[in-house]
């Protein structure tokens, strides 16, 4: 069976007319099925470059990037979305909602793209904003939300498509930090239930809710090892049923 | 997302912003509402040109003097006098011809003062043919029309247009009374029924006297402008110009290899001309109202690429949860097709709600004005509307598809 993520001396740099930026320098790593982990490090490393590759974002200049044993690199740019759109979902630090759209049509968003009919799609979006505690949000637009409560619907939307990994790129940087382990507490059970999380974070205690930390510096690995002492998000309310 | 889905979202987006996206469509809303108000008024005033012609009676053959091409300008519409028409050369056509010709009057024309009692106008006349009311397919409203004797003895009578019999005698019955042309005094006989403007002459606001006594009392000639004939069935039509032609070439004494002194029409031809001028003012006009099309079309554009810059992080979304650059080139577009199909249809709504009211007031001012709305031309209007939707559409739509998702999801 292929690992979910498997990336070989991936090298990134963009060239903006004479002058050429080297972002990464040739990374290294593998990520299976079912793993939490974060990637670390300060901002310049190129820790959003790469998420931005692995999540089918960006293209790499060099290496090899294969998910689930395709080679993303012979990809096309349709084939890509295509990708974005079943195997991945994304929970971004802004949000990134639709301000004018209801809750619910914020959910079913990415499946507006797939073969999904539209009565499944109304289902599969409902269970998923109970399954994060906003059942009783649907017709709500995002204005009229926390910004917890945004996160959350952030992350029944990057659910939606049964992705085989979530990625969450500073998913608690715009959130207080009792609205963070919230949404901390639900990317962990939701890790307990199977599903592959890839967490992008300069922050050191958000990345130790992880099983397994990937430190960036300088565009190279720095460090890459299990988690230690786990956090545990703790919250009072349990909001995953 | 099927095409529904697509208009139903697209719908939905604009409606959220009614204002703006009323003003985006109104230059669409107005060049629309043009095009189908300068069609149909277009068309209305055809009709009004073409029943003036069609008053005269559509079964009606003219001979006009001088030579002419079938299609052009007669060389007495040019101002030059040819004398060759005369009275008899209509009594041989009535003579000689078929039997399909059921009347004929001959014209001459003339102005001169005209004085009834204390009243004193400068007016126009006619003389003409006893036939005149046969061959014009109208009425004496009192009194008669002078008869043929009349007509070839120099008569003095003379029956009154009703709006020179209003301007002469007021509500005074003119029956009896004497008026006079010129220096010959005439006997009001009769006035004919009000008949408006016909053949582009107005026939309410003439006289009518013998064609014998115009030419030789008044006028001092022996032609006649022109010549009218009714012939009973249009089928015949063809074969009484032929008659005509045949019987005026032998009076005039022209060789088969010369072209004649006179030309034959048909109201048909000259129904055909006429059609064929309005037309092409009508086309000119609707291309005049397309450039609002137009105008209106950059204004959508305008505002779908501002709509884009605007939108650009939902744009980076949609392709960050999977839409691809095609999915989202479509969206725009049924985007602006959308407010252009909806623009188009207040702009056809309008549209014919202007004409109607043209064509209401246009019958109640006494015109016979037709009220024109064909389905080609509300089809025309959506048509071009959703085209033009396309067509400035794909710009922006094409802006915002090749629009990069990460910078797109970072724009603030």
């Amino acid at each position: 069976m292929p690992k979910l993520i498997e990336v070989k001396n991936l090298k990134k740099h963009y060239q903006n007319e004479e002058v050429i930026t080297h972002i990464l320098h040739g990374v290294t790593f593998d990520i299976d099925k079912g793993e939490f982990v974060s990637i670390m490090g300060p901002s310049g490393s190129g820790k959003s470059t790469l998420m931005h590759i692995l999540g089918f974002l960006d293209t790499l200049s060099e290496g090899s990037f294969f998910f689930e044993g395709v080679d993303v690199g012979m990809l096309s740019g349709d084939q890509l979305a295509y990708m974005r759109g079943r195997k991945i979902g994304f929970v971004f630090q802004a949000f990134n909602l639709l301000n004018r759209s209801t809750t619910l049509e914020n959910v079913m968003l990415p499946l507006l793209y797939t073969d999904v009919p539209k009565k499944e799609r109304i289902q599969r979006a409902t269970e998923l904003l109970e399954r994060v505690g906003l059942g009783h949000r649907l017709n709500y637009t995002p204005g009229k939300l926390s910004g917890g409560e945004k996160q959350r619907v952030a992350i029944a939307r990057a659910l939606v498509n049964n992705p085989e990994v979530i990625f969450a790129d500073e998913p608690t940087g715009n959130l207080d930090s009792k609205s963070g382990q919230q949404v901390m507490k639900i990317l962990q059970e939701l890790n307990d239930a199977g599903h592959s999380i890839i967490l992008v974070t300069h922050e050191k205690y958000t990345a130790e809710h992880a099983k397994r930390i990937i430190r960036l510096k300088d565009g190279l690995i720095e460090s890459d090892r299990v988690v230690a002492q786990r956090q545990r998000a703790v919250e009072g309310n349990d909001l995953m049923k | 997302m099927n095409i529904i889905e697509s208009t139903t979202s697209a719908w939905n987006i604009i409606t959220r912003n009614k204002a703006r996206s009323f003003l985006t469509m109104l230059g669409i809303v107005i060049g629309v509402m043009a095009v189908i108000i300068v069609m149909s008024v277009g068309a209305g005033a055809q009709s009004l040109i073409i029943n003036q012609v069609k008053g005269l009676g559509s079964n009606l053959v003219v001979v006009l003097p001088g030579a002419s091409e079938e299609d052009g300008p007669p060389a007495s519409a040019l101002g030059i006098v040819i004398t060759t028409l005369t009275y008899e050369d209509g009594q041989a056509i009535m003579r000689d011809a078929c039997q399909c010709i059921e009347d004929l009057a001959v014209y001459t024309t003339g102005n001169d003062i005209i004085t009834a009692d204390d009243t004193t106008i400068r007016g126009n006349y006619t003389g003409t043919s006893a036939a005149y009311i046969d061959v014009e397919d109208t009425e004496v409203l009192t009194g008669r029309f002078f008869s043929e004797d009349e007509e070839k003895s120099y008569a003095t009578v003379a029956v009154l247009g009703s709006g020179i019999r209003d301007e002469l005698f007021g509500d005074e019955d003119p029956l009896g009374k004497r008026i006079r042309i010129g220096k010959v005094n005439f006997t009001v006989i009769g006035t004919m029924k009000e008949r408006g403007v016909s053949g582009f002459q107005n026939q309410d606001n003439q006289l009518f006297i013998p064609i014998s006594t115009a030419q030789k009392l008044l006028l001092g000639i022996n032609h006649v402008n022109y010549i009218r004939m009714k012939v009973d069935v249009p089928e015949n039509v063809e074969v009484a110009m032929e008659d005509v032609r045949q019987i005026l070439r032998d009076r005039h004494d022209i060789k088969p290899d010369e072209s004649p002194d006179f030309s034959v029409r048909s109201m048909a031809q000259g129904l055909d001309a006429l059609t064929s001028i309005t037309n092409a003012l009508k086309f000119f006009l609707v291309a005049i109202a397309s450039i609002a099309l137009v105008v209106g079309g950059f204004g959508i554009m305008n505002i779908m690429l501002a709509t884009v810059q605007e939108r650009t992080r939902e744009i980076g979304l949609r392709k960050a949860v999977g839409a691809t650059s095609r999915q989202i080139t479509f969206q725009f577009l049924i985007e602006s097709m959308v407010i252009t199909f909806v623009g188009g249809t207040i702009g056809i709504l309008l549209g014919v709600l202007i004409s109607v009211l043209v064509a209401v007031v246009a019958q109640q001012m006494g015109y016979s004005w037709d009220l024109v709305i064909t389905t080609s031309s509300i089809l025309l209007g959506w048509g071009v509307s959703v085209g033009i939707g396309l067509v400035f559409g794909i710009i922006p739509a094409r802006r915002a598809s090749m629009l990069n998702a990460i910078d797109a999801l970072r724009y603030e």
